[in-house]
């Protein structure tokens, strides 16, 4: 299992800082200070072009920033001595916002559904600008976004390439021949209205209008790389190629979005896999096969991002038996390779927990949707809910590491909207729903989202969530740091707002590392950040935490920080276990041990909330009162808002109109971090 | 309620499309014996075979095995049947996947036909000058931060300390934060991002290079040193060319569908009906 870990690993290591000692098992190799020239680095060069030269000689630094760093820790962090501290910092300074998971009017679903938007339009709107959404109202973020994935399905190629090239088969025909040469001649405009005029009157040229699979117009694969092509500006903003493998078992939801590291020289090299035989499998294994000779054939990476558990009656987390085949060392060896993070939150229900899994934990009902597999054809039992939620796959991945040597559920957190409009819109009060019929509307609040006569599964659009993004801690906003930092699973998703969170563990961190001027500065030195592992713990010593999260500055305070604890007692059972740990308003814990809720501002009639309960910023240190070192355990962060309304109270402020009587008004939005894993020596 | 709501959304719709039509097919056989008799010929010619094998490789990264191959035919062999007698049985018409998907195509189409217009030099600095709302970068800042939070009065006190520390070169321990201490050149909504609205407009009137008074943001109150400040600019066109040409190649996709719609409509006659009260 180390070998294959290490072997992942060692192909992105160098957007990663080198961290070595007890508590690490990543290895480096080579020195990232060296290999690796930060942005900040490029972005002073900029200074000093700009004309401001004088700046660096004339900055006197002794009152700058000495703060709490103790000096040795800061030549560690910082890799020695330079003008500024900052610039050789090998480590992510700042969280990128994005989404993961979103259609355009490309699906051919959305397309159903009345979605016009095209990938390129969906890159416009995600950068901040304003499009026209397919329900024609002007659509428009409060604030860009970092990244983007437009997870489409695809299909054919196109004339153009072919055209430009001077294909044999293009020559052959006049009017390709009589096209080729316009353009040559750089009378494009011309051959362009030449174009439109013989496909209006129907006098385009047979020869020209390829068989379906070779169709004369671009096809959706070759746009949304053109699309993605255009719109990545590395430094501003990344749009990711990518597409939805969407496998549904007797509608039961396995989809998985894969994610390229690529450019288009080699995403275009291949096409998407499907799921219909004999061209395409609806079975992971064959989709991880198709991954793997992605990567051997063009030397590209690609990770594949799982969702909607919820919505796959048990299939989505399989313990024993997978398509009719019992799990091996194969199987579990190739998800824990391919699938790095798993969508926990999105339109369609959150994946994080559920009430009947976790009875303890008072948080654990949000968002719920338990009805149905996909479809609504098969209704929920409660048999089925371990194979399909976060918390219980992480447990049950425990087990399986014991039995076969990888832990196949040893994923990160992401977020991804799903959204089938072109517009990742995922805020209460900016909410573009789901589908185009879920465009803001007087008539929303009253939809039907599933009604399956058979079952009598009734799903309300009201149910649906304005949910969420994955926040990436990368170096640079660029492809590649964005999806190394995924592989590395130093991600956590927001249920929309996009509050900072920070998580290390290590062994030694104490109280006071909380109080320093720059927290992740000890939290790298010391630990190990979301996603990575701890190992082998020394005498007589518990893991220590350092936790933070910084509200959205323009959201709502916070109510506290949780750790979830998980992990496979010496009887070989299952355990959890939700500590709160570090919280706003002064409260005590109650004799139960709950921390009493932090109360409501929200006032439903205006659709709105104060910040006069919750704190800003919270910060602290935590050590597992409760450590076995002989047993495998892992600890996510979980991060709770106060109450603020949900977008069902937006729609009837803003429409006049009155929500079903059930339906939810209020939320406590919410981060997950990826979860810090222990394993004995 | 939408009228697709009784269909789950994710089920292929071309599925749906094909059990629906195969089910009719074989209704409408029943009903009426000729007119589910096979019509022509369906031959597989090579050319065909290369390029389902060509499409397989593309997927799979290797070629067909011949049994593989075999089902490939087989599979287009029963499309091409279920395509034929489903354009015989009309169920093409007023499908809205069918219509909606022919009208991408074609709007595919013009999205390449725009691509026959070379973006010259000339036309995009023409266009960047006309457009510099959407090329402008915005001010941009460099700044170190000390972060504050607290009670009122000792917050105040606390800062006057820390102003007097940082004039004498003293260094000062800020609150923990996860706010960032140094920020490089970024943009307005870049920091605006991290503090809260209006935080960068209060950068705009600081002096470089020295300690300011107490800047407030959503989270506190700071003290901050501008290290750099970039007034907007509107950038050359060698330096933003390939952001240019997308924009200016999006505005010639715009055009080029107009022309074409407008063009196509030409040869209608459009009628439109309203009811007698004369809503639409």
């Amino acid at each position: 299992m180390t070998g294959l870990w290490r072997n992942r690993w060692g192909r992105g290591i160098t957007a990663r800082s080198c961290r070595s000692g007890p508590q690490s098992k990543f290895e480096c190799t080579g020195n990232p200070l060296n290999l690796k020239r930060s942005f900040i680095v490029k972005r002073f060069r900029h200074l000093t072009l700009i004309g401001l030269t004088g700046l660096l000689a004339n900055v006197s630094y002794g009152g700058m920033d000495a703060g709490a760093l103790d000096q040795k820790t800061a030549e560690k962090v910082h890799g020695g001595k330079s003008y500024s501290p900052y610039v050789n910092r090998s480590f992510p300074t700042r969280p990128y916002f994005g989404d993961t998971h979103l259609h355009t009017g490309f699906s051919m679903d959305a397309g159903a559904f009345g979605a016009k938007l095209t990938p390129r339009d969906a890159y416009r709107f995600a950068r901040g600008e304003q499009v026209m959404a397919s329900s024609g109202q002007p659509a428009k973020l409060a604030r860009p976004l970092d990244f983007l994935v437009v997870s489409d399905h695809s299909d054919n190629m196109g004339m153009f390439p072919d055209l430009y090239a001077g294909k044999p088969n293009i020559l052959a025909d006049p009017v390709g021949k009589k096209w080729y040469q316009m353009i040559q001649n750089g009378q494009g405009p011309a051959a362009a209205m030449d174009l439109i005029g013989r496909f209006s009157q129907g006098t385009f040229p047979k020869a020209l209008m390829y068989s379906p699979g070779t169709a004369p117009y671009k096809a959706a694969w070759q746009e949304t790389i053109a699309a993605a092509e255009a719109y990545n500006e590395p430094g501003r903003f990344t749009a990711f190629i990518g597409y939805e493998w969407t496998s549904l078992v007797k509608g039961n939801n396995l989809h998985r979005n894969v994610i390229f590291r690529d450019n288009g020289d080699k995403a275009s090299q291949v096409e998407p896999f499907t799921v219909y035989p004999p061209a395409g499998s609806d079975n992971p294994v064959d989709l991880w096969k198709w991954m793997q000779n992605y990567e051997d054939k063009t030397g590209g990476r690609v990770l594949a991002i799982p969702h909607n558990g919820n919505l796959s009656n048990g299939m989505m987390f399989p313990v024993e038996k997978a398509f009719g085949k019992r799990l091996n060392k194969e199987y579990v060896q190739q998800r824990a390779k391919w699938e790095r993070l798993y969508e926990a939150a999105q339109t369609k229900g959150d994946g994080e927990s559920h009430p009947y899994l976790s009875p303890n934990d008072e948080f654990a009902d949000f968002e719920t949707w338990d009805k149905t597999n996909l479809d609504g054809s098969v209704p929920k039992t409660k048999d089925m809910l371990a194979g399909e939620y976060v918390r219980s796959a992480l447990k049950n991945g425990l087990k399986l590491e014991e039995k076969y040597g990888t832990n196949p559920y040893k994923f990160g957190m992401a977020g991804g909207s799903d959204a089938h409009t072109g517009l990742t819109a995922m805020e209460e009060e900016n909410f573009f729903g789901k589908t185009t019929p879920q465009e803001p509307s007087p008539e929303r609040i009253k939809g039907l989202f599933v009604n399956n006569k058979k079952t009598g599964v009734v799903v309300y659009d009201w149910e649906v969530g304005a949910a969420s993004y994955t926040a990436v801690w990368a170096e640079e906003n660029t492809r590649a740091a964005l999806w190394d930092a995924m592989e590395r699973k130093e991600t956590y998703v927001t249920t929309g707002p996009r509050m900072v969170v920070r998580f290390f563990g290590g062994w030694d961190f104490v109280a006071a590392d909380a109080n320093t001027r720059n927290p992740a500065d000890v939290g790298y030195v010391k630990g190990v950040p979301m996603g990575g592992d701890l190992q082998n713990a020394p005498q007589d010593t518990a893991p220590s935490f350092l936790v933070a999260a910084l509200r959205d500055p323009i959201g709502a305070n916070l109510d506290r920080i949780q750790i979830v604890k998980g992990w496979l007692d010496g009887k070989g059972e299952l355990q959890e276990k939700v500590y709160d740990v570090a919280w706003s308003d002064q409260r005590t814990p109650g004799s139960d041990g709950k921390l009493p809720p932090v109360g409501s501002t929200v006032d439903l009639e205006n659709a709105t909330w104060t910040n006069t309960i919750g704190a800003p910023e919270l910060i602290q240190v935590w050590q597992d009162p409760d450590f076995d070192p002989k047993l495998r355990a892992f600890y996510y962060v979980r991060v709770i808002e106060i109450p603020t309304p949900r977008w069902t109270a937006y729609d009837q402020k803003r429409f006049g109109v009155k929500a079903p009587e059930n339906a939810r008004l209020t939320i406590q939005e919410r981060a997950y971090t990826s979860a810090i894993w222990y394993t004995p020596g | 309620m939408h009228p697709l709501s009784v269909h789950p959304i994710f089920r292929e719709p071309i599925l749906h499309f094909l059990l629906i039509g195969a089910v009719l097919f074989g209704l409408y056989g029943w009903v009426n014996p000729d007119a589910a008799s096979p019509t022509g010929e369906i031959r597989v010619d090579q050319g065909r075979i290369d390029q389902l094998a060509a499409q397989f490789e593309k997927s799979w990264q290797r070629p067909p095995s011949a049994d593989e191959l075999q089902q490939l035919i087989d599979d287009f062999i029963v499309e091409e049947i279920f395509y034929r007698q489903a354009l015989a049985l009309g169920l093409d018409a007023d499908d809205r996947v069918i219509r909606r998907r022919l009208r991408q195509k074609m709007e595919f189409l013009t999205t390449e036909a725009a691509r026959f217009y070379e973006a010259t030099d000339a036309e995009l600095s023409a266009y960047l000058q006309q457009h510099p709302d959407k090329f402008q970068s915005g001010s941009q800042f460099s700044f170190e931060q000390v972060f504050f939070k607290g009670q009122e009065p000792q917050l105040a006190t606390r800062i006057q300390a820390a102003e007097q520390a940082l004039r004498a070169n003293q260094p000062v321990t800020g609150d923990a934060t996860l706010l960032p201490g140094f920020v490089a050149l970024s943009p307005a909504y870049d920091i605006d991002s991290w503090f809260g609205d209006g935080f960068s407009a209060q950068l705009e009137s600081l002096a470089i290079d020295q300690w300011s008074a107490p800047i407030q943001s959503e989270y506190g109150v700071h003290l901050v040193k501008l290290l750099a400040r970039q007034a907007p600019r509107l950038p050359r066109l060698a330096e933003i060319r390939p952001t240019v040409e997308r924009e200016w190649r999006n505005h010639k996709n715009q055009e080029v569908k107009s022309a074409m719609i407008e063009r196509l409509k030409s040869g209608y006659s459009i009628v439109v009906e309203t009811h007698a009260e004369g809503r639409i």
